[in-house]
């Protein structure tokens, strides 16, 4: 029966063994008396198949996760999370600063905490102030200028 | 004598304008975590670690210890009022804590949870003082082998002992062995596992990742739950125990702080461990066992001692051996080395003023963290009333900031939101990325001692087991492992006797 835990375990097993044929194809293993790059790594990889095949049984003897993979409606905030954070990245360096802090700000406690207008302009502004206080002034951190200003 | 010489250099440097300053932030800001659920003392550091490239090592060291050992101190806050765990480590306080406050002894609970704390926490520092040097001497003979050996086993330990399964302990080191092995092998030069990146040739950055799993995951992973505090309204009042408070966990106190002293010590051991076990024990041996649960101020003496025990006898194979036990002490040695001052065997004679004024340093924080916790206890609730709404994204502010200045580049904030995702998988799946982190700062060190230790002995693998250290350390783990072994078959025979009778 396919439960989550032995998806996850499948795919540890997957990793482990193109980790270990890597190892020996591509970096070498060398020799017990002489190890070479894909000495350590090979073990590493035979561990990922052995602990994910060992998981991967243990979880079907238990079925004690047998929930389905993703449970609806919990992983939209994550993910919603994260694209703005994504976002936040890409603008940083781009528009500068303060502009992509405001904007990523705005959008967090609108998208995400679903704030009113008042208390998002209040934190985003005293957010965005308070670690350029801290890292732009305090500790001198040359933060990226703002587009309009190069 | 030269033990003293040695603690009046300590104080001579903890006791500095600079150094009080960032060893009172550092417990400030550790109590302050502490107290705030959702965030632990691993994560803030990770996320202080890139201010720490603007101060010198001493007073960061002393800052980011006092974050650790504050940290346990403010635990018990939340867990006695409001009777959610600030910390892993004060979950079993809960019980008791939460109970006793309910009963409007609230004050009793959370000063003798600051009593006991103070009293381990410096009983744990004169441990520290007087166990460390000579193991410092003897650490200063190990060859590759023993370094092997001791790393090796040290980090199945630790994966051993963390929460949930051993099997998923497991995989959490063989990932942070490779994810430490992605980039240019030091030894032959070639490159491993990049897939094409030049970004990813000089590794991946420990800072970004420890703020990544631990800062991002964090709170990727809080996003899916909501937390509903019901604040204690009963006046906090006193937090000065009774004496007959102060007689009747004397026991309690001495008994925890010697668990979290000997646990803390053990790679893996740690502080949550030590609260649980100290717990257990005061349960077993108390003379009232039919108030665990109900009150009992043992039940809260007991675990807050052994955690806080346990947050400075971790400090002694971090600073001896150059092996972090738990995360917290993974992140804070690799602190160490980014300041240029390199945890081991040498720190004490290379480095002394890192080393005692490190250790001076957290008598004197035990001594502000008892003033901080019994009288102000009052404006660390009013610290819970801060929604998370807003302590979030200013966390999440903090982090992005934060690893753009290790190097003004954007592709770290790429990488640690790649770290936040993988330690919010992490958690979903009840992974602990301790082993994990440890698995990563060791790495290097276990191939390196690996591979000289296989050239020296010309392939030969059994000096691993006839060197008399590493033969001792591999001897040790293997009694653990057959122990616990015999330990689970009697217990499963005795479940299956119960269930023939009944």
């Amino acid at each position: 029966m396919w439960n989550r835990d032995r998806i996850v375990a499948l795919v540890i097993v997957v990793m482990g063994l193109f980790i270990a044929s890597h190892s020996v194809l591509v970096l070498k293993f060398g020799s017990i008396h002489h190890p070479d790059s894909g000495f350590l790594t090979f073990f590493v990889g035979l561990a990922f198949v052995g602990l994910g095949g060992i998981w991967a049984l243990s979880a079907k003897a238990s079925r004690r996760s047998t929930g389905i993979f993703i449970e609806k409606n919990r992983w939209i905030k994550p993910l919603l999370a994260l694209i703005l954070m994504i976002s936040y990245a890409m603008a940083f360096k781009g528009l500068g600063y303060i502009t992509s802090t405001l904007a990523f700000m705005v959008a967090w406690q609108q998208v995400i905490e679903r704030q009113n207008w008042v208390n998002t302009l209040i934190v985003s502004v005293l957010s965005a102030a308070g670690m350029f206080l801290l890292f732009g002034f305090l500790l001198q951190v040359p933060l990226p200028m703002e587009i309009f200003s190069r | 004598m030269d033990l003293f010489s040695h603690l009046f250099l300590g104080f001579s440097v903890a006791l500095t304008a600079s150094n009080l300053l960032f060893g009172f932030l550092g417990a400030v800001i550790g109590t302050a975590i502490g107290v705030l659920p959702g965030l632990g003392p691993a994560a803030t550091i990770a996320l202080l670690l890139p201010i720490t490239y603007w101060i010198d090592p001493t007073p960061a060291i002393i800052m980011l210890a006092g974050i650790y050992y504050g940290s346990m101190y403010g635990g018990s806050t939340t867990s006695i009022l409001l009777n959610i765990p600030g910390e892993a480590s004060s979950v079993v306080t809960c019980i008791d804590g939460f109970k006793m406050a309910q009963k409007g002894r609230a004050g009793a609970a959370l000063g003798i949870a600051a009593i006991g704390s103070f009293v381990a926490g410096t009983v744990s520092v004169i441990g520290l003082t007087l166990f460390a040097p000579p193991l410092a001497k003897f650490a200063i003979k190990f060859g590759p082998t023993e370094k092997f050996a001791l790393a090796f086993v040290g980090m199945l330990l630790a994966a051993s002992l963390s929460s949930g399964s051993k099997i998923k302990g497991f995989i959490m080191v063989a990932l942070g062995l490779f994810l430490g092995a992605v980039g240019l092998d030091p030894i032959t030069g070639k490159v491993r596992f990049t897939f094409g990146l030049v970004g990813l040739q000089s590794g991946f950055d420990f800072v970004t990742m420890a703020m990544g799993v631990f800062g991002l995951g964090e709170i990727f992973f809080n996003m899916e739950t909501v937390l509903k505090m019901e604040v204690i309204t009963t006046k906090v009042g006193k937090v000065f125990p009774t004496i007959q408070d102060l007689i009747r966990t004397k026991w309690a106190i001495m008994r925890g702080t010697l668990i979290g002293f000997f646990i803390g010590i053990i790679p893996g051991g740690g502080a949550t461990i030590s609260s649980v076990t100290s717990y257990a024990i005061e349960k077993k041996y108390s003379k009232h066992p039919e108030e665990f649960g109900y009150g009992a101020i043992e039940g809260v003496a007991g675990p807050e001692s052994a955690n806080n025990a346990s947050s400075s006898s971790s400090f002694i194979p971090m600073l001896t051996l150059g092996i972090p036990g738990t995360a917290a002490m993974s992140i804070i040695f690799t602190a160490m080395v980014m300041k240029g001052v390199t945890p081991g065997p040498f720190l004490a004679t290379g480095r002394p003023d890192v080393f005692w004024g490190v250790i001076a340093s957290m008598y004197i924080g035990n001594a502000m963290l008892l003033i901080l916790n019994l009288p102000l206890v009052g404006l660390w609730v009013q610290m819970l009333r801060v929604p998370y709404k807003v302590l979030g994204p200013l966390i999440i502010l903090f982090t992005f900031v934060g690893v753009y200045s290790t190097n003004n580049d954007s592709y770290d904030i790429f990488a640690m939101l790649f770290f936040g995702v993988l330690g919010y998988f992490i958690k979903k799946f009840n992974f602990s990325p301790g082993p994990l982190m440890l698995a990563f700062v060791l790495g290097e060190m276990i191939e390196n001692s690996l591979r000289q230790a296989l050239l020296i002995s010309g392939g030969d693998l059994s000096v691993f087991i006839t060197r008399p250290i590493s033969g001792g350390i591999f001897g040790f783990f293997g009694i653990l492992v057959v122990g616990q072994v015999i330990m689970g078959v009697w217990r499963r025979s005795r479940i299956n006797n119960v269930t023939t009778e009944s």
